[in-house]
């Protein structure tokens, strides 16, 4: 198995060219390659290559029985001094299998091949926090890498989303409603660590926190994710790693590699969405309901109101009472709108499949002395609602060493996007403010149909006498008119020095410049509804003349926004690294000044033509009266003007000392400071640490537990913080101007809160690693227990002060979080055919343990759970529920009043405020889930590997959605349970649902929906992906030109294989549209 | 060798200042520049000229419990639990956003102002600036006082305004003050207080009439000394507001048009201060509530409000006269017209009658079909005081006057009785109930422990 090359050479390649250098360092080296030095102390020196010649860096090289560890550089060199002759070195590095190699009386240097590691999830080396690379041995913090190999086994356009199932301590969050422009990715890294703060964990591509559309990142790009967990990971981010920080580094070709060329291409192709997912109301059941809503006089003033939008059915109802039409006739046209769906409609006129192509090209290489990569990739897409978007990536990476110490790159990405939107999706056109189901959106031979969204079509029709602009809104030709284009263009260009002053102290400096300019141009041609609609209201008739004049002229509307984010950041950092005897030393030492501008500024045209290109002035000062309503009103003039900086300075310090290679302790410092509005400077800057120590038990000499070869402890303690950095401490005002009186003023936003803080995430880790003989079973434990203080909460106040808000934020609360994150890798079968599984699994509660407002009890978490609500002693996301009486004799839902089962459901609500869980409402328990992860098979048989994944969560509670019969009179929002309800004496007995009541209530509503009756258990196991892929080359063919073709087939969002419902709820998707299995196929090759 | 590390560790020192480089002066620029913390005249004349809260929140839940209209079974039936029961006089209890922190938000406004108002050194240059911000703020603050006082306090009553429980006198912009409710005597001499004191800094007439004015204070007193039935100082004062200002809209005019579903136009000549109430109800949501019937039965056919005012809808009518000018906003400030009325039934009570009258037709020629109109004449000042009590309920109708009107009307005994027919059920709101003073909301009686009405 082991197959151990060593050759002797006097002059190694390197050498060679390190004299043609004259380089002083070069002949240093050589100095010490130099044979003549050892004698029985020998000091050795030597060269690690991997199987095709290539010098491998960063492999750590320990001698071993001493602890001493040194890593190799660029050109694969390392040395010793003084060891004994029978030394062992043990050589490690990712991507390649261990090597002991005894280094005797050979002659050195040494030359050590590695052999390839087989493909597995392999075992990582080196750890990167954006800011330095760290051995794993020496790591004292929570990491966790994925490597392009885990990220391609998923094939979407989002790096983030492959992050989904394959790694421990991730939650997607799904179905979780958080007003929170800062939560974006709706990702959270080991639970939540805050309650009204920024969500996201912090996103840094290459060594720069990035700011921008993660979307712009070619996933094919990317090398490897790396998550930090803990405090010490992710401390050096200081106080914006509050919420975990993924660390993407990019493909780099490494000095001295030849050209590597990789391409991959493949197609997504992604079905219809299940609009028959979704607990509609049917048709029948609509109707009926429109029939005694009718009868009721409750459509009678929209009727009287000449101008007011009636639904289908409404009309031939109001046709049959003026006598219009027959009541044969009537019945017919309801028979008609009987048989439409508007879901079939739908499916049959706006849904398409969604496609999307990917081509992604990579070049690599390097010389002696430098180093480049070139990458493109081209995506496209077309929805399924035939929006389209195409991408382009190009990106060149850089690096030239023009003397030995100094190394300069370069590195541009540049994304330059365009999208075009597409159809309006279901249930977004609406009649008169009503979701209908019948709506028919085509004629028989599939013609565009009007829809009246506003106005009656009998009375717009007339109106003008045929002088106005049609005032008919066709849903399936509209979108062709009404049309939003965005194009974005991002560039993002770093310079990097390195200088290294000696071999152990090097400087770095590198400075990033980010841009991105996104123009959306939204353009309602004069085709299109909204143009139509808005020339025409605002057109008067003259009586006497019968002649159209016009307000807003004839023409397009064109409205322009424009959008631009720039950030700038600068650092200089001290790299130490330093070894001698059992002492290891890295340490960095750095500061950072960093800017981010979002500047955009929006404006819109009137009358615009493309040919000739002109537009026209509109007034937007005077008020004109709509033709329809006659209300005063004034041309819009959506104009804005935004302009944000946010400006932070850091120091920072990371250190670890290792000691015999057996203990590591690491130290990090960071003190941020930031230009947050109207804190006083005392409060800008924030200062967090963090300290760990490792224990590489299995180096140490009484350790004798062979089935355990390698197995270490650590353990951790540290802060990182989070800002939100729209919150103020004084009362800010903005400036705009009244649209109805042209005069400035100052809106108030929010009022003073002069002890406004930043969060303090305060994280506790402590990790065992292991890996058992011949990595049969291999992996980590951990468990971390994470403390928020000073929390941004909502409290509820006395508004009689400012009746702006019931509740203000404040840093109010105190919240902790315990976890363990458990994952295991094994190999089950290592012959021919290969079977390996990892396992994770992650076990995560979080409770709040202070909060400043006592008013918040268990009645303020019977919304369901999709938003972070604080009670004392209760997850951050909870659901509590009404105690179920069950129906009365009449279908009343009953509740329970001072113990007794009541309908009162004022009272019912009052109590519930009131005594909380000493009343009539119980908790049921958490909403995100406590227990998650996956289970990822993957099996190889010769050129054949498939490999699948099956997530999992458990231990959490959904609502699911209900009839609510207010809701259904006004909006005509309607729920299948409808056809459940109790309708006659005795129904009580066979089911939940509540008798339907007219006038409707929406305290009944209220308490049936959030009562226990509706609250669901949400464990679920879902098919996570499945990838086959096929090598049509193998890789170990040297001589084959393209030496790695594999083709390959991926099926994600696969559907759940399991729920703990009985009533088919997807626990994520309660009543929204679920996503759709899509379905890859790709090719893949580097040569 | 040794020399080589030496220079470079000077060279690593002469970095290191720029790494550890902090500046102060780099964390100071604003992050978001369209941000202001109010301080400067400029900043606080436009706190005060943010007309969205301003001159739209005062409240319009009293007009709710009031009997200028009323609902069809078919619209009682498609409102909501509140709307139902407050139309039923039957509201216990209910939460956030209410008018409560409508008017409260508003209030606030002015209170910053007045705090940040003296650290601006008032000069020969700024002190027009200055004294109109000083007067505004005290203006709104005390018309706000005085809209939450007529819907949250019982009717000021001399016998018993010493113990009545009255409204949250906020005078202060830190919230850490608790709230406490002031008595009903307390309130209306805040309400006065601040009046009096803005009367001293206003311009007699605005640059728009969003802004508060030496006429637009003189009305307000006029409106509160008139519901403390303090009728000699509200005459004093309405005569003097139309001293300053007394323009009336001729409804004859062209630019009224009677067809229009909305007649007026913005800002029109009579409004003294424009102000709207806050939130739709949809009790009284103008396109969906009839007017009495005997109430608009009311109207003259001669009467150009008749048309003006009304639209026909469904075999009833509904209100159209907003000076608002809108159709679902209805108009709470201060215009002329009511002031004419204030000064004629002040007048009357005084025994004038002839005057009384004189004043009142002023106004309604205005209001005639031109050439139709033929003055009202009263032999008493008792009569004149019953017909200009019927025009100022036919002229100032939805103009959340009305409830403080009847609790005030009550106290001398007209036994006006508000009454709801609902699914065949008579309810009645008789005088000087104690629902008269509107709920406040629960959860302000919950974080504060004020005594609820």
């Amino acid at each position: 198995m082991k197959l151990i090359t060593y050759t002797i050479t006097l002059l190694s390649p390197v050498i060679k060219t390190c004299i043609k250098k004259k380089s002083l360092y070069c002949l240093l080296a050589v100095i010490l390659f130099s044979p003549a030095i050892f004698a029985q102390l020998k000091k050795v020196s030597g060269v690690v290559h991997n199987e095709d010649g290539m010098p491998v860096a960063s492999a750590t090289v320990t001698l071993k029985g001493t602890g001493r560890v040194t890593v190799t550089d660029e050109n694969g060199a390392f040395s010793f001094a003084e060891i004994p002759k029978e030394a062992v070195l043990a050589i490690s590095c990712i991507g390649y299998e261990n090597l002991e190699y005894k280094v005797g009386h050979a002659a050195t240097p040494v030359i050590i091949e590695l052999k390839n590691a087989a493909k597995e999830l392999q075992k990582v080396a080196v750890v990167s926090s954006g800011y330095q690379d760290i051995p794993k041995e020496r790591a004292t913090g929570s990491f966790v890498k994925i490597d392009k190999e885990l990220l391609n086994r998923q094939t979407g356009t989002n790096i983030l989303q492959r992050l989904n199932g394959v790694t421990s301590g991730l939650l997607f969050n799904t179905g979780k409603q958080n007003n929170n422009s800062q939560n974006t990715t709706g990702i959270s890294v080991r639970g939540l660590s805050t309650i009204n703060g920024p969500l996201d964990p912090l996103v840094v591509v290459d060594g720069f926190i990035y700011e921008g559309d993660i979307n712009n990142i070619n996933p094919n790009d990317i090398e490897s994710v790396t998550i930090l967990k803990d405090a010490a990971a992710a401390s050096i981010w200081g106080a914006r790693a509050g919420n975990g920080v993924i660390v993407i580094t990019t493909k780099k070709g490494k000095f001295g590699e030849p050209l590597k060329i990789g391409f991959n291409s493949n197609m997504i192709v992604q079905q219809k969405p299940d609009l028959y997912y979704l607990p509609q109301l049917s048709t029948a059941d609509y109707i009926g309901m429109e029939q005694f809503l009718f009868n009721q006089g409750y459509f009678d003033d929209n009727i009287n109101t000449p101008y007011m939008a009636l639904t289908p059915a409404v009309s031939v109802f109001l046709q049959r009472r003026n006598g219009a039409i027959s009541a044969a006739d009537s019945a017919a046209a309801i028979n008609t709108l009987l048989k439409t769906d508007s879901r079939s409609q739908y499916n049959r006129y706006v849904y398409t499949n969604a496609i999307t192509q990917q081509y992604s090209v990579n070049l690599e290489g390097g010389g002696n002395n430098n180093a480049y990569t070139f990458s493109a990739g081209y995506n496209r897409n077309i929805s399924t609602l035939s929006s389209r978007s195409d991408k382009l990536n190009l990106s060149i990476h850089n690096v030239y060493r023009p003397l030995k110490p100094l190394q300069v790159s370069l590195d541009v990405y540049y994304t330059n996007g365009t999208s075009h939107s597409g159809k309006p999706g279901y249930n977004t056109v609406s009649v008169g403010g009503r979701q209908v189901p019948y709506l028919a959106l085509a004629d028989g031979s599939g013609n565009p149909i009007p829809v009246p969204v506003n106005y009656r079509k009998e009375f717009t029709d007339t109106l003008g006498g045929g002088k106005l602009l049609n005032w008919d809104y066709y849903p399936l030709d509209d979108y062709k008119h009404s049309t939003t284009k965005s194009s974005l263009q991002e560039l993002f260009a770093t310079i990097g020095l390195q200088y290294k002053f000696t071999r152990n102290l090097a400087l770095d400096i590198n400075y990033q410049c980010q841009q991105q300019q996104i123009q959306a141009v939204q353009m309602h041609d004069i085709q299109s509804y909204y143009a139509r609609d808005l020339i025409n209201s605002f057109s008067s008739l003259g009586a006497a003349t019968g002649l159209v004049s016009y307000h807003v002229p004839l023409g397009g509307i064109r409205a322009v926004q424009n959008a631009a984010v720039a950030s700038y950041t600068g650092r200089a950092q001290l790299n130490f690294n330093t070894a001698w005897k059992r002492h290891a030393v890295a340490a960095i030492a750095g500061g950072e000044i960093r800017k981010a501008l979002n500047t955009s500024d929006n404006h819109t045209l009137y009358g615009y033509n493309s040919d000739p290109l002109s537009y026209s002035n509109v007034d937007f000062v005077n008020y004109y009266t709509d033709l329809i309503t006659g209300n005063s009103k004034k041309i819009p003039s959506p104009s804005s003007l935004s302009d944000i900086e946010n400006r932070f300075l850091s120091v920072y310090f990371n250190g670890s000392y290792t000691f015999n290679s057996l203990y590591t302790f690491s130290l990090s410092a960071r003190r941020d400071g930031s230009n947050l509005f109207g804190a006083s400077t005392n409060d800008k800057w924030k200062p967090l640490w963090s300290a760990g120590i490792a224990w590489n038990i299995s180096d140490e000499s009484f350790y004798n537990l062979a089935l355990i070869p390698s197995l270490k402890f650590r353990i951790t303690y540290g802060y990182s913080g989070n800002v939100d950095l729209s919150r103020s401490a004084v009362a800010v005002g903005s400036y705009s101007v009244a649209s109805n009186t042209n005069l400035p003023f100052v809106q108030i936003n929010g009022i003073n809160n002069p002890s406004l803080r930043w969060e303090k995430t305060g994280i506790f880790n402590a990790g065992i690693d292991f890996d058992l003989e011949g990595h049969v079973l291999s992996g980590s434990v951990e468990y971390y227990h994470k403390k928020g203080t000073d929390l941004y909460g909502l409290a509820p106040y006395d508004y009689t002060t400012w009746g702006g808000s019931n509740e203000l934020i404040r840093n109010v609360a105190n919240m902790q979080g315990n976890g363990v994150d458990l994952v295991i890798n094994s190999k089950n079968i290592d012959k021919v055919f290969k079977w390996y599984s990892t396992l994770l699994f992650n076990y995560n509660t979080s409770k709040t343990t202070e909060y400043e407002s006592a008013s918040q009890t268990l009645s303020s978490i019977l919304g369901g759970g999709t938003i972070i609500t604080p009670v004392v002693g209760k997850p951050l996301y909870a659901i509590a529920a009404y105690k179920w009486g069950g129906l009365d004799t009449l279908g009343n839902p009953q509740g329970y009043v001072n113990g007794k089962l009541s309908t009162d459901y004022y009272a019912i609500q009052s109590e519930s405020t009131q005594k909380g869980q000493a009343g009539n409402i119980v908790y049921i328990g958490p909403a995100n889930p406590v227990f998650f992860g996956s289970l990822i098979n993957t099996f190889t048989w010769k050129r054949i590997s498939l490999d699948f994944n099956i997530s999992y969560k458990f231990g959490y509670y959904f609502r699911k959605s209900t009839i609510s019969y207010s809701q259904l009179v006004n909006s005509g929002t309607g729920n299948s349970d409808y056809a459940k309800r109790w309708q006659h004496a005795g129904d009580e007995a066979f089911t939940n649902v509540p008798s339907f009541v007219y006038p409707a209530s929406q305290d009944r509503d209220g308490f049936y929906a959030a009562s226990a009756i509706n609250v669901l258990r949400a464990g679920n196991i879902r098919l996570q992906y499945v990838n086959l892929a096929y090598l049509i080359t193998p890789p170990g063919n040297r001589k084959a030109f393209l030496k790695n073709i594999s083709v390959y087939m991926n099926v994600a969002d696969a559907g759940i294989l399991w729920r703990a419902n009985k009533e088919h709820i997807d626990p994520d998707y309660p009543s929204a549209l679920r996503p759709i299995t899509s379905w890859t196929l790709g090719i893949r090759t580097n040569f | 060798m040794k020399k080589l590390k030496l220079n470079k560790y000077v060279m690593l020192l002469l970095f290191l200042p720029v790494i550890f480089l902090s500046c102060k002066k780099y964390l100071e620029e604003k992050s978001d520049k369209s941000l202001v913390v109010p301080a400067s005249l400029k900043d606080l004349q436009g706190v005060l000229d943010d007309n969205p809260i301003m001159n739209s929140r005062t409240t319009g839940f009293g007009e709710v419990y009031a009997d200028d209209y009323f609902i069809t079974p078919a619209n009682y039936n498609s409102f909501g639990d509140f709307d139902r029961k407050s139309y039923a006089w039957n509201v216990k209890q209910y939460n956030f956003p209410n008018d409560w922190a409508n008017s409260y938000l508003a209030v606030y406004n002015a209170n910053y102002c007045l705090e940040n108002l003296p650290g601006n050194e008032r000069t020969i240059q700024n002190q027009l600036q200055w004294d109109n911000i000083k007067g505004s703020a005290l203006f709104y603050r005390a018309y706000y006082f005085l809209s939450l006082a007529w819907d949250f306090a019982k009717a000021y009553d001399s016998s018993t305004a010493q113990t009545d429980p009255g409204i949250v006198l906020r005078l202060t912009s830190d919230f850490n003050v608790p709230s406490v409710r002031a008595t009903v005597k307390e309130t209306y001499e805040q309400i006065i207080n601040d009046l009096m004191e803005a009367n001293n800094y206003l311009p007699d007439n605005p640059v728009h009439p969003i802004r508060p004015s030496k006429a637009a204070s003189y009305a307000a007193l006029a409106r509160a000394y008139l519901s403390m039935r303090s009728y000699d100082s509200a005459y004093k004062y309405a005569d003097l507001c139309l001293n300053i200002k007394s323009d009336l809209l001729d409804y004859n005019d062209p630019e009224i048009d009677p067809a229009a579903n909305v007649p007026f136009r913005a800002f029109n000549k009579e409004i003294i201060f424009y102000s709207t109430q806050s939130g739709a109800y949809s009790t009284t949501f103008p396109p969906s509530c009839s007017i009495d019937t005997v109430l608009y039965a009311s109207y003259d056919d001669n009467d150009k409000r008749k048309t003006v005012f009304f639209r026909p809808f469904n075999g009833y009518h509904r209100f159209k006269g907003n000076y608002s000018a809108a159709t679902n906003t209805l108009f709470s400030g201060i215009a002329t017209d009511e002031m004419f009325l204030v000064k004629a039934e002040c007048l009357a009570r005084r025994g004038n009658a002839d005057e009384a009258m004189n004043t009142l037709n002023t106004l309604l020629e205005k209001r005639w079909v031109t050439g139709t109109f033929a003055p009202f004449k009263a032999a008493t000042a008792g009569e004149a005081l019953d017909i200009i009590l019927q025009e100022r309920r036919k002229e100032l109708l939805m103009r959340c006057l009305r409830l403080t009107d009847i609790k005030r009307l009550n106290k001398e005994g007209r036994n006006i009785t508000p009454v709801r027919i609902i699914e065949g059920q008579t309810y009645t709101l008789p005088p000087n109930d104690s629902r008269y003073a509107l709920p406040l909301p629960q959860d302000i009686i919950n974080e504060t422990g004020m005594p609820q009405n």
